[in-house]
This record gives structure tokens, sequence and C-alpha cells, in this order.
């Protein structure tokens, strides 16, 4: 009986997935799973801190460990972090929500330092920053917090 | 003390900080995870609350909050996570359990709230004004949530966004008399998750306004889903419900049967048209209208789902040649959408109209089978 009910229930969804697989983006659609970041890395007194290894790390979904990549400041204490795409088949067909976890960690002298901490629940490009471009400025001598697009020490750059 | 309900952009930010949850392992980092995404003065308190998607699925889904120093709490569910097959399942499992004011509701959606009901409970514990909000699955759970708390003695206020219909007429008419004025339920017009599942589910509040936004949409898109894209951006924009509030203006859903056959019959005559599916849908949730069977009198029947429509069904042809004739058509339509070359005649039997019906919702089911296998081929995206 169970399996019957199943079946019928799948009725709709399969419905909603027809009705909208006649828009042509149903042939596929890169997601964005981390935006593009261009970065700067100072501290309090506004210095760019360089030579500091910057680490990204995202996951989408909540199974596994996720994966990283590294950046250098250089000396004017700038970092620069790919976008990570993702051939998608269902995106923008099936309603459902992503939710990938994102965080960049500054490893400094004193410690590492929280820049970047957030959960992407769309798969548009530049969704963690309202649409705008990730051109941030970072502090490595901060304590972060909820002031900028994402919890951290991240701010848009003006 | 007057109590002012959430306003648009609170509730639905409400709504879509708890998306944060998922990826939280505990309170403290779903308050930094959420920061930026709360409305201003709402905090966390307590801890995240868990839910049973499935057997092997165990994942957090809500959230309470403090409304400022109010004395208020806000309960907040999340929806649909795009890549957890057992989230989708939840949608999926439409047979019927009691609900927690002992009306039936949606399967799926009652088994995940019982899953984590003692926790929502225990965190509004002393609390009398309860504000409920979701987005997705997360409004259908919210629906159940508000009323199992106004059933336990809380003043309850729910606001959903883009929620599926969660239970037949008996529960939300209930809930609706219970929360009179106090239901906000937002959907946009491109979304096409409130419009499922078909009937004899339907949307609390079963009388009065909804609030509408996309208006004039003349496309349904998965992105008129989204909590950015669409909910928050219209509450923003609106600020009040006042603003929010538009003329319920949903007259193409408001088309008979012979509307919908004749569009599924279009649909039969072009090879892979989708719409025909939905189509026929519309054309059977019409006619149940039409003909106005007891709710309650299905909902109590031992039989399964599919015996309950094939027997109304049935019924519906007994009771005039008109109706009869839109029942007829939609067999003929669908077999003839299925494939099925088959000689209908004036009359048919129940087990006949089982028999089409099981047809139907295999097709169908092979189909999205299929789209959930390839999704968990692929693992991601």
């Amino acid at each position: 009986m169970f399996r019957r009910i199943l079946l019928l229930g799948l009725i709709p969804v399969a419905a909603v997935a027809f009705l909208v697989m006649e828009v042509p983006m149903a042939s596929g659609k890169v997601v964005t799973l981390f935006s593009e970041i261009n970065g700067t890395l100072v501290n309090g007194s506004g210095s760019p801190q360089s030579g500091i290894r910057i680490e990204r790390w995202w996951r989408y979904g909540t199974e596994g460990d996720g994966e990283s990549d590294m950046a250098t400041t250089g000396q004017d204490g700038s970092f620069f972090f790919p976008a990570i795409t993702q051939d998608s088949t269902w995106a923008g067909i099936l309603p459902g929500t992503p939710s990938i976890k994102q965080r960049i960690t500054a490893h400094g002298p004193n410690g590492d330092v929280k820049l970047w901490f957030a959960v992407k629940n769309s798969f548009d490009a530049n969704s963690e920053t309202g649409g705008a471009p990730a051109n941030v400025i970072c502090r490595i001598d901060q304590e972060p917090n909820a002031d900028g697009p994402v919890f951290g020490t991240c701010r848009l750059a003006d | 003390m007057a109590v002012t309900p959430l306003t648009p952009p609170e509730s639905s930010r409400c709504a879509d900080a708890v998306y944060a949850g998922l990826q939280a392992d505990d309170l403290g980092e779903f308050s930094e995870l959420a920061a930026t995404r709360l409305p201003p003065g709402f905090s966390p308190t307590g801890g995240l609350i868990q839910a049973n998607t499935g057997p092997s699925r165990t994942s957090n889904f809500a959230v309470v909050l403090n409304r400022g120093s109010t004395g208020e709490k806000v309960v907040t569910i999340r929806g649909t996570e795009f890549t957890s097959k057992q989230d989708w399942l939840t949608n999926f499992n439409i047979g019927m359990i009691p609900g927690p004011t002992a009306f039936p509701v949606h399967a799926g959606f009652g088994f995940t709230y019982n899953s984590m009901k003692d926790k929502i409970r225990s965190g509004v514990n002393g609390t009398n004004v309860v504000h409920v909000c979701g987005h997705s699955l997360g409004g259908a759970l919210a629906t159940l949530c508000a009323a199992d708390l106004q059933a336990r003695g809380h003043t309850c206020y729910l606001y959903t966004y883009g929620a599926p219909r969660p239970a037949p007429t008996p529960f939300t008419a209930h809930l609706s008399y219970k929360l009179r004025g106090r239901i906000y339920r937002v959907h946009d017009r491109g979304d096409p998750v409130p419009m499922i599942p078909l009937f004899p589910f339907v949307h609390a509040p079963l009388f009065g306004s909804s609030y509408l936004v996309g208006p004039n949409r003349s496309s349904i898109s998965a992105d008129h889903h989204a909590m950015d894209k669409s909910y928050i951006a219209s509450a923003d924009k609106a600020g009040t419900w006042n603003a929010m509030r538009t003329a319920f203006d949903d007259s193409r859903l408001q088309f008979g049967p012979a509307y919908w056959l004749e569009k599924a019959g279009e649909a039969t005559r072009i090879p892979g048209a989708g719409w025909g599916l939905w189509a026929l849908g519309k054309a059977i949730e019409a006619i149940f209208k039409v003909i106005g069977i007891g709710v309650q009198a299905l909902v109590g029947a031992p039989m399964t789902v599919l015996d309950m429509l094939a027997w109304a069904l049935q019924r519906a042809v007994q009771i005039g040649s008109e109706i009869s004739s839109w029942v007829m058509s939609w067999v003929r339509t669908a077999m003839r959408w299925m494939g099925r070359a088959v000689e209908v005649g004036e009359t048919v039997t129940q087990s006949f109209l089982r028999y089409v019906l099981e047809l139907f919702a295999r097709a169908m089911a092979t189909a999205a089978r299929a789209a959930l296998d390839a999704l968990e081929r692929r693992g991601r995206a």
C-alpha cells in the first residue's frame, strides 16, 4: 500500500518537472557553489598583509568532508579565488533549495582568523553578496561579526 | 499588550534564515551562519531541532527564535534541501495520517512533523504568543506546527511562503477557524509548489485572502519558488501586509473541467507535451470541486488513495450526464496520453477507473523515479 501511495505521490512532482522541462534551460545549467572572490587582507590600520596563506573550504549538501583550495596574499595583500561551478541537470527544474557551506580562513602569524563563514542557498553567482561582485577587504586582526555581507571580517570594497 | 504580527520582511527572513541551520553543528554556529540573514532583534534560543525525513535521514529542520524583548517566540522551519532524496520522498508520501488536531493530514508532512514536535513544544513552553514560519516543505510543516501549538493553548500566527497543500478540508477548515485572521499565506503565481499535491489536499486559510506575488507571471519556474528571488524580494518591496495584499486573481485556476480537458486533449496531439499531465490533474481536481464529494467521507473510507479516487470518479459518473461526460472524457484523454488505445463506452466500473488511475500513476512515477535516480547518480546537482 505504501508503495502505491508513494507512486501516486510522484504524479504532481513529475507534472511539475515535465511542466518546466518545456523551458529551454532544462537542458542543463551551470550552478555556482562559491562565487569568485577578489580580496585584500589588511590590518586595523589598513596596511596590506602579504604572504599570508588563505584557505577556502566549501561543502555542497551535508555529506562528506567538503573541498578546499588555497591562495597566498601578494605584496598588496590581495588574494583571489575563482568561482566554483558545476553543471547541473536539475537546477532550475526541481524547486528545492541548495545548501552550500562556505568558509575562508586566514592562517596568520597569530593564529587562524575566520574571514568568511556562510551558507549559500542559491545557485546564482554572487548570491552571497546580494548580487554584487565579491570584491572584499578583510581584516586579519578583528573578531568576526555580522557587519559584512556574511559573518566574518570581510566587507565589500567601495 | 496587543500583539503585532511579524511584517512580511520579518517573517520571510525568518523563513529564509533557518536554511542555514541545515549546515550548522550547533546553535552557536547557527547564530553565526544566520546572523546576516535574521531580521534585527530576532535571536536563536534553545537548540537546533532535528526531524526525520526517512529511516536513515535525520537533519536540522527548525529553530526557535526570541522576538526581541516581547516575550514572543518564533518557530521557523526549513524546506526541501535540493540534494536530499529523503526530503523529496517526504514530499512524495501523500497518504494520510491523523494530524496534530486528529484530522487527516499529508502523511509525509505528518511523519516529519511528529518527529520534531516534542522539541518544538518544549522550545516554546511557557510562551503565550508563537509565530510559526516556513518556506516550501517548511511551510507545510509550519501549518501542522501552528495547529499543534494552538491546540495546546498557545496563540499562534502562521506565515507560509510557497508552501504545498498540507491536508484535506477538515484539517484546514478547523485551523482556518482557530487562527482566523492570523494566517499569512504568500505564494507566487509562477511557483509550482503551492499547486501540489492535488485534490483533496487544500491550503489554509480555507477562506479569505492569501497574498499573491508575481500576479502577472506567465510562466512556471523553479526560480519563482526561491526565497531570495521571489518571496524576500516581494516582502521587502511591500513592507506591510496591506501593501502585500492584492486582489486574489486566481481566475486561471478556476476554469472548470471542460477547460482543462480541452487543454489535455490538445496536449495529447503534441508528442511529449508535458503540460498535458498538468491539465489532466487540474481536470480531476475541477471535477471533484464541481461534484463536491465529501472529503471527510473519502478520508474515512478504509481504502487506498487510488481506490478512493476511483470510487469518487465512479460516483461522479453516476451523478449527472455532464459530469459523467467529463469523467469519461478524462479517462479517454488519459488513456490516449499514455498511448493506450481503448474503446470506452458510456459508463465505466470502479475497477476500470482504478486500472486507469494506476496506469496513470505508474507512468508518472516512472518518469519521476528516473529523474530521482539521475539525481542520485550525479550525487550532487
